[in-house]
């Protein structure tokens, strides 16, 4: 798993690549509990490198949401493989979570 | 119907073993021939079984194994069997979580579980002998696929 940051003008990106399972995703939960906890409140997550989600990495997002939700912020997600998407459906995601198609369109509308 | 052993593997209780992990799945999935769209969904459901063993089996510090073993029933069915010595834990049991809560009100857990019920055919559980044996049982086509 890898992540990069991206300061972006509209929003902080992260690109997150390889495999978000249970034992990659707590150093993806700590660099982007950490930079909302610096007063980051417009974040995009870019999953185009993205091969592999567990629930764990499911959940790092969703932890992220409602901290974000509590402070009048928002996460969109973009560039997401089909099956990665229908994980985030088949969990109810959907209802609110941005599932976008490309990053354009993240920080277009994050 | 004809059952065939096709691999199986003894890993240590750590979350570092799912490497080893999603390569054994590999293996039996190119023993089966099995379509991409299906190997996804099973790597996920077996990861998810074994993450929630490692975290929540065991009280004690001291090594334990959890043997992951996969055979193939007929001709496109593919049983996944898990056993480990830990503590008695029914996973089929596990409280769903409600899908219609607003994000602030959704606990954070009990989402890998709940993957796995919707992405399996079935999942059993025993306890025999002091083992805990939880058992994954798909047909593996892609019409049977759920994601993908």
């Amino acid at each position: 798993m890898e992540v990069i940051e991206e300061k972006n003008e509209k929003a902080l990106v992260f690109a997150v690549a390889g495999r978000l399972d249970s034992n990659t995703s707590p150093a993806f939960e700590q660099k982007i509990m950490e930079a909302i906890g610096k007063g980051e409140i417009k974040v995009v997550v870019d999953f185009a490198g993205l091969d592999y989600i567990a629930s764990a990495g499911m959940r790092v997002v969703l932890k992220a949401a409602k901290e974000l939700k509590q402070k009048g912020g928002a996460i969109v997600l973009c560039s997401l493989k089909d099956y990665v998407k229908e994980v985030f459906e088949i969990a109810g995601f959907d209802s609110f979570l941005p599932l976008v198609a490309t990053r354009t369109d993240a920080l277009a509308s994050v | 119907m004809e059952k065939t052993a096709l691999v199986a593997r003894t890993f240590p209780n750590d979350l570092s073993q799912l490497a080893g992990l999603t390569e054994l799945v590999s293996e039996a999935a190119d023993i089966m021939d099995v379509h991409q769209r299906c190997l996804f969904e099973l790597t996920l459901a077996v990861e998810e079984i074994f993450t929630n063993i490692v975290k929540y089996a065991f009280d004690d510090k001291a090594p334990h194994t959890i043997r992951v073993s996969m055979e193939k029933v007929g001709e496109r069915v593919l049983v996944t069997r898990f056993e480990d010595d830990g503590k008695p834990f029914d996973p089929t049991r596990a409280a769903e979580p409600d899908l219609n809560l607003p994000v602030e009100l959704r606990p954070v857990g009990k989402l890998g579980i709940f993957l796995v019920k919707k992405i399996m055919d079935s999942m059993t559980y025993e306890r025999v002998e002091g083992k805990n044996v939880i058992t994954l049982t798909k047909t593996m086509r892609p019409d049977a696929c759920v994601l993908g």
